[in-house]
């Protein structure tokens, strides 16, 4: 665990309100696998106090990638920033995702996800077969094409992009002409209980990657926590984020 | 120049801390959590999360959130229970850090029985040096605060512990109270050898969009820098109303600022806790700042500051 002054390198604004930052932070980066997440330090500008958890895109050499949608005041304040500003990183925290042979069919909804971009392509420079269904409400809440490889499937609520419905539903029809060996999801809470839903009637295993709000992001204060299906709770910042769906009570 | 000498004694059992700050208890976690970035041995001393004799889930969730200059918590003290405290934690601890680490448990209770069970253990076990006795958590439905709100059960709940165990005996006090005083006052007659002023401020946030309150418990626990100027003003009346006690300040310090102010109001440590979740370099931040104004006043040792905005 190291705090690091990151340089923003680049910042790509990739649609209406999204933004990809990429930054050099030559100490964290190195380190970082996907799944992890690191915390940021509020710009002075947000007027925010904590810290605030980003999942991390995809990092190569010195380099890693936020994505970012301005929701709040510090996501605001980062989609505000400039080239060679500096933005203040703790990580890597929480534990990647395990390492996963077979194929494995990664669920993704809103911008949340950006782990899973992550995940997609240090699984396919590793030649593993990898499918991804991204969701989201609108066209416009969906990553760029050109973030997405060309076999991503979409779903849209609206319909404006792919097919409509929910990413749950395009798995759970999916799911009957054939299966992976696991799959793996990252969104909103309802999609993930769909998602959790469908891989235990499929018998089929299932990785979560929670989102929660957080005061530490080291496992210290246990304010973020998720319900365990044997009871108690664990801590989604240094237990997870990354847990296996029937682990979690959602 | 030489730089000043930050180290502190808390009360008459000549208990020497190499500085004056102290990680609060509930923002360290068992003390390896931060290892990598502020290990236990830099600080005066580090206060871990609250056991309680038995393990506790903690509260429903949504457990924290931001406010304006702080958080709201309502952890509700979940925590492993004094076996794997001992057995697990501890251990865990002592192996990361330095041996001359100064290392305090926080307990919490729904009974004089439970606190009397918890002080025998960790007396007969030995690993801890100082305990903070928890009187003032906002967070739970029984004991926490209940007890600190009336000074005749806070000085039950510290009479019981003072009669099973030697252990300098801290007792971290509320702030929603009327007369913090006539607490401060019964615990010390019940044998408390330092006071901890405070806790945090009992709070509330609602969202306005869902119209609900934002934490699952309603309410919780205020901290960050909102909370300075009360704490601060608690701890100025203690110590004007009992000079001779040992205290330790605690709420809202982030930078060298806000700890001279605990200093100069009669505290002689003070604890420091949200302000870690935020910079976990904290506490180097803090060091920094109170040696420069030392150095810049012309003081050497920190006796000549506590209590200083006292005199006249």
């Amino acid at each position: 665990m190291i705090i690091e002054s990151a340089v923003v390198e680049e910042k790509l604004e990739l649609a209406r309100n999204l933004v990809m930052l990429t930054l050099n932070a030559p100490q964290i980066a190195p380190q970082i696998a996907p799944g992890q997440f690191v915390s940021v330090l509020p710009p002075v500008a947000s007027g925010a106090y904590l810290r605030r958890p980003f999942s991390v895109a995809g990092a190569k050499g010195t380099s890693l990638q936020l994505l970012i949608r301005p929701i709040g005041p510090v996501s605001r304040a980062l989609c505000n920033t400039t080239e060679s500003s500096k933005i203040e990183l703790l990580g890597p925290l929480g534990k990647p995702y395990p390492p996963i042979c077979g194929e494995a069919w990664l669920c993704a909804g809103g911008t949340g996800a950006a782990s899973l971009l992550f995940l997609a392509e240090w699984r396919q420079s590793a030649g593993l077969p990898t499918t991804i269904i991204w969701g989201g409400k609108s066209a416009d809440q969906l990553p760029p094409p050109s973030l997405l490889p060309e076999s991503c499937l979409i779903a849209t609520d609206d319909g404006s992009c792919g097919e409509t419905g929910f990413v749950g539903d395009v798995l759970a029809a999916k799911l009957e002409r054939s299966q992976p060996t696991i799959i793996v999801a990252c969104g909103p809470s309802a999609m993930l209980r769909q998602i959790k839903d469908l891989s235990a009637a499929c018998h089929l295993p299932c990785l979560l990657s929670l989102e929660e709000f957080m005061a530490c992001g080291v496992g210290a204060c246990a304010g973020c926590v998720v319900e365990l299906a044997a009871g108690g709770y664990a801590r989604v910042c240094f237990d997870g984020p990354v847990f296996d769906a029937r682990e979690v009570r959602l | 120049m030489k730089s000043a000498d930050l180290s502190t004694s808390i009360g008459d059992r000549k208990i020497r801390l190499a500085n004056p700050f102290i990680a609060a208890s509930g923002t360290y976690g068992y003390g390896t959590e931060y290892s990598d970035l502020c290990p236990a041995h830099d600080w005066g001393a580090v206060i871990l999360k609250s056991i309680s004799l038995d393990p506790r889930k903690g509260n429903k969730l949504p457990r924290c959130t931001e406010t304006k200059s702080g958080m709201l918590n309502s952890i509700g003290l979940a925590n492993v229970g004094l076996k794997e405290f001992l057995a697990q934690k501890l251990p865990a601890l002592l192996a990361s850090c330095h041996a001359d680490a100064f290392i305090v448990a926080n307990l919490a209770a729904e009974s004089n029985e439970e606190f009397i069970a918890l002080c025998d253990a960790l007396q007969a076990d030995g690993r801890v040096q100082a305990l903070e006795i928890n009187i003032s958590c906002p967070n739970v439905s029984k004991g926490g605060m209940q007890f600190g709100a009336d000074p005749q059960l806070a000085a039950e709940v510290v009479s019981a512990c003072r009669a099973h165990t030697t252990l300098p005996l801290w007792v971290k006090l509320s702030p929603n109270v009327t007369d913090a005083v006539a607490i401060a006052r019964a615990v010390v007659e019940a044998g408390a050898d330092a006071l901890v002023a405070c806790n945090t401020l009992l709070g509330m946030k609602i969202d306005v969009e869902n119209r609900k309150p934002v934490l699952g418990n309603v309410f919780g626990g205020l901290s960050g820098p909102a909370v300075l100027p009360v704490n601060l003003r608690i701890a100025w009346q203690i110590h004007k109303a009992l000079p001779e006690i040992p205290l330790i300040g605690c709420g809202g310090v982030e930078d060298a600022d806000g700890a001279l102010q605990y200093l100069l109001a009669g505290c002689c440590a003070v604890e420091v806790g949200t302000a870690t979740f935020r910079n976990p370099h904290t506490l180097y931040r803090i060091m920094e700042g109170l040696q420069e104004y030392m150095e810049n006043h012309g003081h050497t040792k920190l006796s000549e500051i506590i209590g200083a905005a006292h005199k006249r």
